[in-house]
């Protein structure tokens, strides 16, 4: 590339609460327009703010998840705008005194530093109407708690934006923070992109691109970027500063009205909630509160569990397979099996199917019964794929199913015996030609023996009895 | 009216309603009936609630009747159209909330309610609780009741002139920056603003909300008490109220004074002051000296920048909480406007008065990118020293004594349209709000034409009953002139 | 000095429309409400810190859901509104 690419993200989070940032409404996605709305989240007149203590636990959690320093005392500001998805025409956030600040998220060999994260509530949706040329305010979302997560401009490509925004979203998933469903906007992006000639120190213009809502937009809108930035300078013109709305459609970056750049915010302290002040044994409860991050839990499977690297991250990328998988090896601690048959045929089938584990209509310890099956011989690799294909497809149970299906091999070894003598006195010619070195003739005893036991009986059985009888010596 | 008139006190009234000297509907209906026939004159109430009232009342006379009644049981109580009602519409004395009916009570309201006191209507104020005078109300202004050519101070005029007037036993006001004290010593009456933090401010529509304090007006300091305490204490939907210590707001009346100081402020005592207010409160120390109090003469140097760190504190904060009056969700909206800045900007236009626009101006004025720092943040230092020069002062005092405005109630129309005439008379009250403590005016005097001149006392965070048990020392030796209506 | 470029900028600012004439007017107010303001200039600051006292974490609302308010109160005060949402000319 001809110019280097400086960006940095301004990630917006919503927080797993229960209840919203200010008020008691729920927090919930979704809902029918307008009926998870108050006095104070639809700013009546005369309402104030409460602020909710699983918010700042959460915020904290986040800070911790992402490196950062917790501050014990924090404060919130109003931003002043108007716009009709915000009622009171403020937003309380945190501006001077962010609850957390100086992070570091490592990307591979790269480490990009967090300049801060602090609490906000967030705006209503709109729905606009074209055809009566109206808009359509619904403050479900009013009041829903967010953190806003700012990065230094460390990044200096697409693709290390959209790595770093998945490693941010693991992690806040595996912090309980966020679930992370951009589709549902749970999560949101904002990229800051200025281009620079290489070798130089001082960052270009830059421009903001808005609420970009998958990790392929992400990637599209900061290509594009670059490119109409590039084309700009190569022509010797500049690059303004603006702020941008990407087209997912076309693909391109356009302004958003210019009167959006002329805001001036007039922050100053939110008089109705007073700064917030968190004891050393606050934060210590809430550090030992913290669940499993996704670093410690891939070392938990190669370290402790001994999986294969890649096949530890692969789990590990995918929180709820990797959740299920813990709950299978909790109930049959045979962790690269189940591993093996999770990453390989589970996952398969969950993505021709287009569905996820969350969607399974089997429990984990039922895996654990089918593992537990094919370790102890008592089923073959092949039965117990077919197994999985039907507890996938229908449910149930896996000793059922193989009982029903005839999949339990017979293990008795003394039968396998027997059988083993009866064919070889009645193949005398084959037995003389394996002994007279014919490794080939050995299938066909093996066919002869399977045809006289049947299915249910273990084929790694037959084979072995097969082979000691064979070498035994005349009697 | 047997066993009561319209001055007689909560105190008294509570015991002739529990002694069953008269009926809580009979009590009612005799304020209903003098504010049918009184209220044109002085406009006081913006809206009366005659059958709601009447139902409360008869609730009240059941809970009486069980033996069950609370200090507010069935007391006829006016209320500050800024205070939310639910079901009752809350005007804010505003165009732009004329037809506004919220769907909550404000928690004072629920603390009332649940001693079953009787909400008579809703009190006319200056617009959106911003001036001194109660005549920027779109509902027509008060008049004051000891002169109807004159005003009744603000801006709780409502409040006061209803309570001077006997159009109601007592009544709610709010203080931002002497708006209870002011009218009630324009109107010869006593009212109380709550330190910062006592009284929930949840369901008082938003004026300034680091200074704006809900408090009583009233006859006597004791039924300021008896207000006080049945609306003070935390609330959980209001995250600056704080929990106070079992709290008896009378527990000091009858006190000996003899260990009391009272410091007189000398930058409270300059020429802006009139004559005749300097005389009467200084009189007034005078008495308390007679009464065995100490009299120390002491000094708040900071004063000076006091009017206008108050005016841009308050003035920035209104700008923001104001911010949210559009048409949109509730209230007036303009029939003009093809886009939706065009509908806000036009509503806003024809929603407000002019003092509202002009404080919303001078607050995003002291907001705004390249003013902060000049403005809003010097303000903010000047509080902080304010604070603590009234910190030192308390150590050397229990309380201090000043006039509570610099002048007498004066002829409507003469300075209500000066924004920096009236904006310096606040000089007086001011301080109060911007450090946060409780201060209390009760009459001290009348001058020549009778008008009432008001004395304010100012103490302690949360020591009201300091201010109480001395306001009713000094209410014992002084003869009250009613307003002659 | 409030002049009326900046006067129009104020105006703008807090969303309230106003004639040439009442910007005029209101230029003249500011001007002198400004000057009463501009006394904070002559104030010597120190260590004055206006410091609101914090809240323990602790004390802070559990996260709890409470009951949200019917939608119909919830629209029931706004003059232009459908059946669900408060209604708006369209903002792009």
């Amino acid at each position: 590339m001809k110019y280097e690419t400086v960006i940095g993200l301004e990630i917006h989070a919503e927080m797993l609460t229960h209840s919203k940032v200010f008020c008691g409404c729920t927090a919930e996605f979704g809902g029918e327009e307008n009926t998870r709305v108050c006095p104070r989240c639809s700013g009546l007149p005369g309402t104030l703010p409460v602020l909710n203590q699983g918010a700042v636990r959460l915020a904290v959690k986040a800070g911790l998840a992402l490196g950062c320093e917790i501050h014990p005392y924090s404060a919130f500001d109003r931003k002043n705008y108007f716009y009709p998805d915000l009622p009171k025409a403020y937003q309380i956030t945190q501006f001077a005194h962010p609850i957390c600040t100086d992070g570091a998220v490592d990307i591979g060999e790269k480490t990009v530093r967090i300049n801060r994260i602090h609490i906000e509530e967030d705006a209503g949706k709109l729905v606009h109407d074209d055809y009566e040329n109206v808009s359509l305010a619904d403050y479900n979302r009013c009041g829903v708690p967010l953190i806003e997560i700012v990065t230094e401009p460390d990044l200096r490509s697409a693709e290390e934006a959209r790595a770093l925004v998945e490693e941010i979203a693991l992690r806040l998933k595996y912090a309980g923070v966020c679930d992370a469903r951009m589709e549902q906007g749970s999560l949101r992006c904002d990229v800051n992109i200025s281009i620079r000639q290489p070798g130089e120190t001082k960052f270009g213009t830059r421009t903001e691109i808005k609420n970009l809502n998958s990790l392929k937009s992400i990637v599209r809108a900061i290509e594009y970027e670059y490119t109409r930035q590039a084309d700009l300078l190569d022509a010797g013109r500049p690059v303004i500063q603006q702020t941008l709305h990407f087209n997912e459609n076309h693909g391109t970056t356009k302004p958003l009205r210019s009167k959006e750049e002329a805001h001036d915010y007039r922050y100053f302290p939110e008089p109705d909630i007073p700064p917030i002040l968190l004891s050393d044994a606050d934060l210590a409860a809430i550090r030992d509160d913290m669940p499993e991050m996704p670093a410690d839990r891939l070392r938990r499977y190669t370290a402790d569990y001994g999986l294969p690297e890649a096949d530890a991250r692969q789990l590990v990328a995918d929180k709820a397979l990797s959740d299920f998988y813990d709950a299978v090896i909790a109930v049959y601690p045979a962790y690269k099996p189940v591993a093996s048959l999770i990453l390989v045929e589970l996952l398969r089938r969950l993505n021709d199917a287009g569905s996820t584990v969350g969607e399974l209509r089997f429990a984990p310890a039922d895996l654990a019964a089918l593992v537990r099956l094919s370790e102890t011989g008592e089923i073959s690799k092949n039965a117990a794929k077919e197994i999985l294909r039907t507890l996938f497809e229908a449910g149930g149970h896996p000793d059922e199913i193989a009982e029903a299906n005839g999949y339990l091999m017979n293990n008795d070894t003394a039968a396998v015996e027997a059988a083993a003598a009866e064919i070889l006195a009645a193949n005398p010619k084959a037995v003389a030609e394996y002994r007279g070195g014919s490794q080939k003739v050995f299938g066909f005893l093996m066919g002869q023996m399977c045809k006289k036991l049947g299915k249910s009986a273990n084929p790694q059985i037959i084979r072995q009895c097969l082979a000691e009888a064979l070498e035994r010596p005349e009697a | 009216m047997t066993g009561f008139d319209a001055f007689s006190s909560v105190a008294a009234l509570s015991a002739g309603l529990q002694s069953r000297a008269f009926s809580a509907p009979e009590l009612t209906q005799a304020y209903l009936d003098r504010i049918a026939a009184l209220n044109d004159r002085l406009n006081a109430y913006i809206t009366v609630c005659a059958d709601e009232a009447m139902r409360q009342a008869e609730a009240a006379q059941r809970r009486i009747d069980a033996g069950q009644a609370d200090a507010l049981t069935g007391i006829p109580l006016g209320i500050k159209d800024n205070i939310c009602t639910s079901g009752v519409r809350t005007t804010c004395a505003s165009r732009m909330l004329e037809t506004f009916v919220p769907p909550y009570d404000a928690t004072v309201i629920a603390r009332l309610k649940a001693q079953d006191a009787v909400l008579l209507g809703k009190l006319n104020m200056d617009e959106f609780a911003m001036g001194g005078s109660s005549q920027t109300s779109y509902f027509g202004g008060v008049k004051n009741p000891y002169d109807t050519s004159r005003v009744p101070g603000g801006s709780s005029g409502g409040s006061a002139a209803a309570v001077a007037a006997g159009l109601c036993a007592a009544s709610l006001g709010s203080d931002t920056g002497g708006s209870i004290r002011q009218p009630a010593a324009f109107c010869g009456v006593t009212g109380l603003k709550p330190t910062y933090g006592a009284v929930s401010r949840y369901g008082l529509v938003a004026f300034a909300s680091s200074l704006d304090q809900i408090g009583p007006i009233a006859r006597t300091a004791r039924d300021c008490a008896l207000l006080l305490s049945a609306v003070a204490g935390r609330d959980e939907n209001d995250g600056t109220s704080r929990a106070l210590p079992d709290v008896d707001y009378l527990a000091r009346v009858g006190m000996s004074l003899r260990d009391v100081t009272i410091g007189l402020p000398q930058e409270f005592f300059e020429d802006y002051v009139s004559e005749e207010v300097r005389a009467a409160v200084q009189a007034a120390a005078e008495h308390f000296r007679s009464l065995g109090a100490t009299l120390k003469t002491v000094s708040l140097p900071s004063l000076r920048y006091a009017v206008a760190s108050y005016y841009l504190i308050s003035s920035a904060e209104a700008a923001s909480n104001l911010s949210r009056y559009d048409g949109i969700k509730y209230g007036y909206r303009a029939q003009t406007g093809e886009t939706y800045e065009e509908l806000i900007k036009n509503t806003r236009r024809e929603g407000f008065g002019s003092e509202v626009k002009r404080r919303i101006v001078l607050g995003n004025y002291a907001l705004s990118s390249g003013y902060y720092d000049a403005y809003y943040n010097r303000a903010v230092q000047i509080r902080g020293r304010i604070r603590e020069e009234y910190a030192a002062l308390l150590r050397e005092c229990d309380c201090i004594l000043t006039p509570t405005a610099p002048t007498v109630s004066y002829p409507i129309g003469q300075q209500e349209n000066d924004p920096v005439r009236m904006y310096s008379a606040d000089i007086c009250s001011v301080t109060a709000n911007i450090a946060g403590l409780p201060a209390l005016s009760t009459p001290c005097g009348y001058n020549a034409q009778g008008l009432p001149i008001g004395m304010c006392l100012t103490g302690r965070a949360f020591d009201e009953a300091t201010l109480i048990a001395l306001a009713d020392a000094f209410e014992s030796d002084f003869s009250r002139r009613e307003a002659q209506l | 000095m409030l002049d009326l470029d900046e006067t129009r900028h104020l105006a703008e600012l807090s969303k309230i429309s106003l004639t040439e004439a009442e910007l005029q007017t209101l230029a003249d107010e500011m001007e002198q409400i400004i000057r009463l303001m501009d006394t904070v200039a002559e104030f010597q600051s120190g260590e004055d810190a206006f410091a609101v006292d914090p809240t323990a974490y602790e004390a802070l609302r559990a996260d709890q859901v409470a009951a949200s308010m019917p939608r119909e109160d919830v629209l029931s005060n706004a003059q232009v509104r459908t059946d669900a949402c408060f209604q708006v000319p369209k903002v792009v």
